[in-house]
């Protein structure tokens, strides 16, 4: 191996184990990298092997990821990170909700929606309809989840999972409720019930995007938490 | 004979075994597992520094930076000592592994017909 590509192996290296570290406070990941890297290029300098001195620290994504549940091990999470993050979850989809409804009466009062649909073609109307209320209901969701990860990194995908289940358990109930009832509702039981399954299954995966990625971005999370007053 | 990699809870127990006879650094403390083990143990090197976390919350090593670098220009590193609590744990932990290694050696003492190491 060259000389050039034994550094950009190292640097390479290097550059894994501090993505899994981005959780970490700056001057911590800082010091970790800084031991680590000195490690390596003593082994460097006594082996002469790069590629062998790599392979012998060990897969540097598992390097980084053990070295930040260390960490996170120092620090257990205060219990009531949990309850404030669900709060913010909830605050996030209540401030969504009312925003929706005040654009729909809004809309209504000033005719947009009749507008709209003169506008356009009735079969665009709809895709443009469509698609809004897709975005709705996955920008919620992920907004959610990335404000709870921010407030709660350990607990947050608890909590969602929780929402998943209990959301699940109702939709269930209902549909089985609506289908078993006299009422004109009617329409075929298991294709609402796998819509309504298909559709909680997608707004949870992107409340647990939302999670890791509040959780994950040091920077997201501290500004995040100095707004709420938690530093 | 091939080297063996220690298991997670047996790392802490060497590098605690290492730092009773004095501070070290990681790189050291690898060597030194490396040197007394005669080779036997080898140690995924990327494993020391997350134990080393645990060991330092749970008070039984104090790291400390040496910020000057050495003469021959490596950076400077992290010196790693025993604390008090380090010390009764280290204590404690080769207790418990002599009854373990008394009590596996009843069954592994008997057999004759090894390899020549």
């Amino acid at each position: 191996m060259s000389k050039k590509s034994e550094v950009q192996s190292l640097e390479n290296y290097l550059a894994q184990i501090e993505r899994e570290l981005r959780a970490l406070p700056s001057q911590a990941r800082a010091d970790e990298m800084r031991e680590i890297e000195a490690h390596l290029r003593t082994m460097i300098e006594a082996r002469g092997d790069v590629a062998g001195v790599l392979a012998q620290f060990g897969k540097p994504r598992k390097v980084g990821r053990d070295l930040r549940r260390a960490w996170e091990r120092k620090q257990p999470e205060a219990w009531w990170r949990a309850i404030l993050a669900l709060i913010a979850g909830v605050a996030v989809q209540a401030f969504a909700t009312i925003l929706l409804v005040a654009v729909v009466q809004i809309s209504s009062e000033y005719s947009w929606d009749t507008k709209f649909q003169v506008a356009f073609s009735p079969s665009i109307a709809v895709f443009i309809g469509v698609s809004l209320m897709i975005l709705y209901y996955s920008a919620v969701p992920f907004a959610s989840g990335l404000a709870m990860g921010a407030v709660s990194p350990k607990r947050s995908k608890w909590i969602i999972g929780l929402y998943f289940v209990s959301l699940l358990a109702i939709v269930l109930f209902e549909q089985i409720r609506i289908g078993n009832s006299d009422s004109d509702f009617g329409g075929d039981l298991l294709s609402s019930l796998l819509f309504g399954l298909g559709a909680h299954v997608a707004t949870s995966l992107l409340g647990f995007y939302g999670v890791h990625l509040g959780a994950r971005r040091e920077r997201h999370h501290q500004r995040f938490a100095r707004f709420v007053g938690l530093k | 004979m091939m080297a063996r990699t220690p298991t997670r809870g047996d790392v802490s127990a060497l590098i605690l075994a290492v730092l009773g006879e004095g501070a070290l650094h990681g790189y050291a403390i690898a060597r030194e597992v490396e040197r007394r083990s005669e080779n036997a143990l080898a140690l995924r090197e990327g494993s020391l520094y997350p134990t080393l976390r645990d060991l330092e919350a749970n008070g039984f090593i104090v790291g400390q930076w040496d910020d000057a670098a050495t003469p021959t220009g490596t950076p400077a590193r992290k010196t790693y000592k025993l604390t008090a609590a380090g010390q009764a744990e280290l204590e404690k932990r080769a207790r418990e592994w002599r009854i373990y290694a008394r009590a596996l050696d009843g069954f592994m003492g008997g057999i004759t017909n090894v390899e020549k190491i």
